[in-house]
Order: C-alpha cells, then structure tokens, then sequence
C-alpha cells in the first residue's frame, strides 16, 4: 500500500488528468483532484508549486511531477 | 516471444490493424507506449461517421475495447529499436525483445515546435501545445492560437469558450481548417483571425506577457497555444532502409506495403493519404493487416 499523499491538479476535459487519475485508480492510491478550472484560485498555487500554468501536475508528498508520465510516476510511487 | 505480426504504436491506425490482424488469426502482438495515441487529446471529433461529438478518448477507449475482445497480446512501452535478425524476423525492442515476422509500423506524429526565442523558457509558462489541457486556465484572458490547419481552428474555437479574446494567428494567407470549422471561428465575436502574420519571440518575466511579430509588432498576452503541424515519429526506421520522404514521412504504396518485405506502415506517418484523420488512419490499418496476411499467406511482397 502506497502511502503517500497526492494531489492532482486538473481541468475538466483535460485527456492527460483523466489518463492520470485512472492510473492511480488503477493502482489504488488515492488522491486528492485539484480543478483549477472549477476554482480559478488554485492557478497561483499551481504556479507557486511547480512552475507551471500548465495541467496536469502531480504533487506526490511536496514533489512536483509536470505532465503525466508513468514511468516517473512508478519511480516516484515505487511501484 | 515470435510473432506474425508486430504492431507498433497504438493509435487509430495500429488499434484498427490489430484487430483486422486478429480476425485474420494471425499471431499478433501490438506495443504502444500509450494507447489511443495522440487521438485521446482531440476534445471532440466530430469527423468519425457514427459518432458526432464524441471525444477522442472515448473514441479511443472504444477501439481498444474491441481489440481487448479479441485478447490480441498488448505491450505498454516504448520502443527503442527495430532490427531484421539473420533468421528472417524483426526484432523489437521495448523493454524486453519481440520477434515478428513482420511490422506494420504506425507511431504516428509528434507536435512541431515553432523553434523560436523564448518558446523553450516559456514552456507551461504561457506557452502551450494541448488546448484541451491547459485552455481553460485562461478564463476571460487574451490568448492566442498559431497554425492555420484543422487543429488550429478546433484550439481557437474551444478557446474562445474561455478566453476573452482570441488571436489566430496565421502564417499564410488563408486558413487550411476544414470550411465548417473557419465559419465557426469567423461567427465568434471572440477570435480574431490575423493572416500572413509570423511569431518571431515570446516575450515575459516569470511567465508569458507578450509576443513580437516578425513585422516588429508586439502583442500582449496570457498565453501562445501552438498547433503548427507535426513531424512524423520514423527516425528509427532510417537502420531498416526504409524510404521516407525529405519530411520524414514513410513512402508506402496502395497496400501500405514500404520497401522493406514484410514491413508495412500506416496511419498518419505514411506518403498514403494527406487528409489525416482518424477514418484515414484506420483505413491504413486495416489494409495493412490484409497485406502482411497475404505476404505470409504467399511470400509475396
């Protein structure tokens, strides 16, 4: 069991948010959805979080992944 | 593990020769590094005869059901290496090494990059190449749109949906996007279409803040979304021989067949059809299931 705690910043047609969040579905680890869409807010703390005005981005404990990119997503998992 | 067939890339065209391969009873193994491909981003593909408004990876999703129905052998990895072995076999590496008999070879495009200053640092910054991903983050902002063909004029339109006010700007003096998709673009109140216009650099501080034309121009904005074509993914054919054309794309005949025996390839990367979509693409696929099946049928190429 993965204990780590994540967070999925997303927007609602977004086809690499939905691929992630099926990934961590898939493997069992749950996450907590961050829409910037739905909440326009949340664009700062992506930005101040990774960078980026750009989704999706995962935040695995305080680690910043852009994009979705499984084979880093399994490193950092351990999966 | 020998194969009859070895299918690589998992988009419309190597989804549809999977499952005609499959229904010829061939032995069939399809490696993808992500199914569905580059059809999962369209946000709405309104041009697949049955299905009006579906989104591509529905669309997607359906094609690999039905390959899944027919339990063809899937790989998810990246291929890294394709080379004909003294036995007569392929080999393909993807992680591990597959064996086929033959190839139908179909990776698809990746997204062309304008290749100008500020374009890299902007990256994710304001600068942006899925429309469907990051589009919505511009809401009541000035964006805009650079390419003049058919996924130009679908970003502008599901961008002024957002964004206050849209720029399209094109290289050429009109637009390549299917006339459907133009009346949309030119019925929005929102876009603006500005022809025979070229972006020299991107311009910002922490993030994008403008652009400079080629003309001297600047332009202020939030964001630059970039749809100016792809480059077809056949540079690890070049080892096989393969012919391609000055622009990468692989040179196959009516049955998809290269100049390689036993290698076919299909989809987007071909010299087979201009229009590329995803009924084209499909097309390919299924025609170079049948062909690969007659050559190991006959030997004939």
């Amino acid at each position: 069991m993965v204990k780590k705690k994540v967070q999925i910043y997303t927007t609602n047609v977004c086809p690499w948010c939905i691929k992630a969040k099926e990934f961590f579905k898939e493997n069992k680890i749950s996450y907590t959805e961050k829409n910037v869409q739905k909440d326009p807010k949340l664009a700062d703390e992506l930005l101040e979080k990774s960078g980026q005005m750009g989704v999706p981005v995962i935040v695995i404990d305080d680690k910043a992944i852009i994009g979705f990119n499984k084979e880093r997503l399994k490193k950092v998992l351990g999966l | 593990m020998r194969y009859d067939v070895i299918i690589i890339g998992g988009g419309a065209a190597g989804l549809s020769a999977a499952l005609y391969s499959a229904r010829y009873n061939l032995k069939t193994l399809i490696i993808a590094k992500e199914f569905g491909g580059t059809g999962n981003i369209a946000h709405k593909v309104d041009n697949w005869i049955g299905e009006p408004g579906i989104t591509g990876m529905d669309l997607m999703n359906k094609f690999i059901k039905h390959i899944d129905e027919y339990k063809v052998s899937k790989v998810e990895n990246e291929v890294t290496n394709i080379s004909k072995l003294s036995n007569g076999y392929f080999s393909v590496k993807a992680g591990k090494i597959y064996q086929g008999k033959t190839i139908i070879y179909s990776l698809g495009m990746k997204h062309k990059e304008l290749g100008i200053p500020g374009e890299k640092e902007f990256s994710g910054k304001g600068v942006h190449y899925c429309y469907t991903c990051d589009g919505p983050l511009y809401k009541n902002k000035k964006v805009a749109m650079v390419g003049g063909g058919d996924s130009a004029g679908w970003g502008s339109v599901f961008l002024s949906e957002h964004a206050k006010e849209v720029y399209t700007l094109v290289r050429k003096p009109v637009m390549r996007a299917e006339p459907i998709t133009v009346s949309q673009m030119n019925a929005s109140p929102k876009i603006k279409i500005k022809y025979n216009t070229e972006v020299a650099e991107i311009l910002g501080e922490k993030v994008l803040q403008k652009i400079r034309l080629k003309n001297g121009r600047t332009i202020e904005l939030d964001a630059v979304f970039i749809e100016v074509g792809h480059i077809p993914l056949s540079d690890m054919v070049k080892s096989l021989r393969i012919k391609r054309t000055n622009h990468r794309y692989i040179i196959v005949d009516n049955n998809q067949k290269t100049n390689v025996k036993g290698f076919c390839a299909a989809g987007d990367i071909t010299t087979r059809h201009t229009l590329k979509q995803f009924i084209t693409s499909a097309a390919e696929g299924s025609v170079a299931a049948e062909t690969v099946y007659n050559y190991l049928k006959s030997s004939k190429w």
